[in-house]
């Protein structure tokens, strides 16, 4: 259990309170991000090994589906790069999430300038690295929006 | 005065920069939700029952995401008035917003895990 540190002046209790859950909260989606990169590890490596069953499946929905039919055609490669880059993606959150987490349930407990000041970097990091994302999302759903009208 | 919180300035710089790329985040969340909410109208489709399953997807997602971009744009306009002012009530309603950002993550994460498992539950009872 945390305790708080009884050198506390400068934030109000409500507000070190927030702090410690937005941490907790922080510390748990961090696991969650790190166990799903392994099973979407674990399940990339499963899809490689059986690779003609998959590109089978994938046969069969491109014939149902003809917006599937250009994912049919590229190449193994491709798919283990993209499987690499979203585990890395997963992880990189993960850690950032943890980092977050660990850092302000230690300010919590300790009231230290250096795990408030981690805490926040470290949120300022994630919000940025998201914002990034969503910036290249936004980019790519643009031209798929030009492309259908 | 009993309302005002003394920071020092490393902490109101971190935080200041925290928020401003909550800001931003925020902000592109809501670009980003008009988009996909254009995309999903004008993709098309023959089929109305795939179309009005893709667009209830979409909005759900984007009401998602609309809700945790207000929370980070609070986030930002309350630590900004805190920091400005050193008025502890707007710190507090900062860090309330921050707080139920990360809150907000998770509970939608425990959500969409529970759908998975209940799914897998019924996939697996179907396939048996």
């Amino acid at each position: 259990m945390e305790e708080q540190s009884i050198f506390n002046t400068e934030l109000s209790d409500l507000s070190n309170n927030h702090i410690l859950s937005a941490a907790k909260w922080s510390r748990f989606l961090g696991i969650v991000f790190l166990i799903a990169a392994v099973i979407v590890l674990i399940s990339g490596a499963g899809m490689l090994a059986s690779w003609e069953q998959f590109a089978d499946s994938l046969s069969t929905i491109a014939g149902a589906n003809p917006a599937f039919a250009d994912i049919e055609n590229l190449p193994k490669s491709l798919f283990l790069i993209a499987f690499l880059l979203i585990i890395a993606i997963m992880v990189f959150a993960g850690i950032l999430f943890l980092r977050v987490g660990s850092n302000g349930v230690n300010y919590y407990s300790s009231n230290e300038e250096s795990a408030f000041l981690s805490t926040f970097r470290s949120a300022k990091t994630l919000f940025m690295v998201y914002a990034i994302f969503t910036v290249i999302g936004i980019a790519i759903s643009v031209i798929q929006l030009f492309t259908l009208l | 005065m009993e309302n005002e919180s003394i920071l020092s300035n490393q902490k109101k710089e971190a935080l200041q920069e925290c928020a401003k790329w909550a800001r931003f985040y925020a902000i592109a969340s809501f670009v980003s939700v008009a988009i996909s909410l254009l995309s999903a109208v004008f993709s098309g489709g023959s089929n109305p029952l795939g179309m009005a399953s893709v667009l209830f997807i979409t909005v759900l997602g984007s009401s998602i995401t609309i809700a945790s971009a207000i929370l980070l744009y609070s986030f930002h306009k309350h630590t900004t008035v805190a920091i400005e002012s050193g008025d502890n009530h707007s710190m507090d309603r900062a860090l309330y917003n921050f707080r139920w950002y990360f809150g907000l993550m998770g509970i939608i994460l425990i959500v969409a895990f529970s759908f998975v498992c209940i799914a897998m539950f019924f996939g697996i009872l179907a396939a048996a």
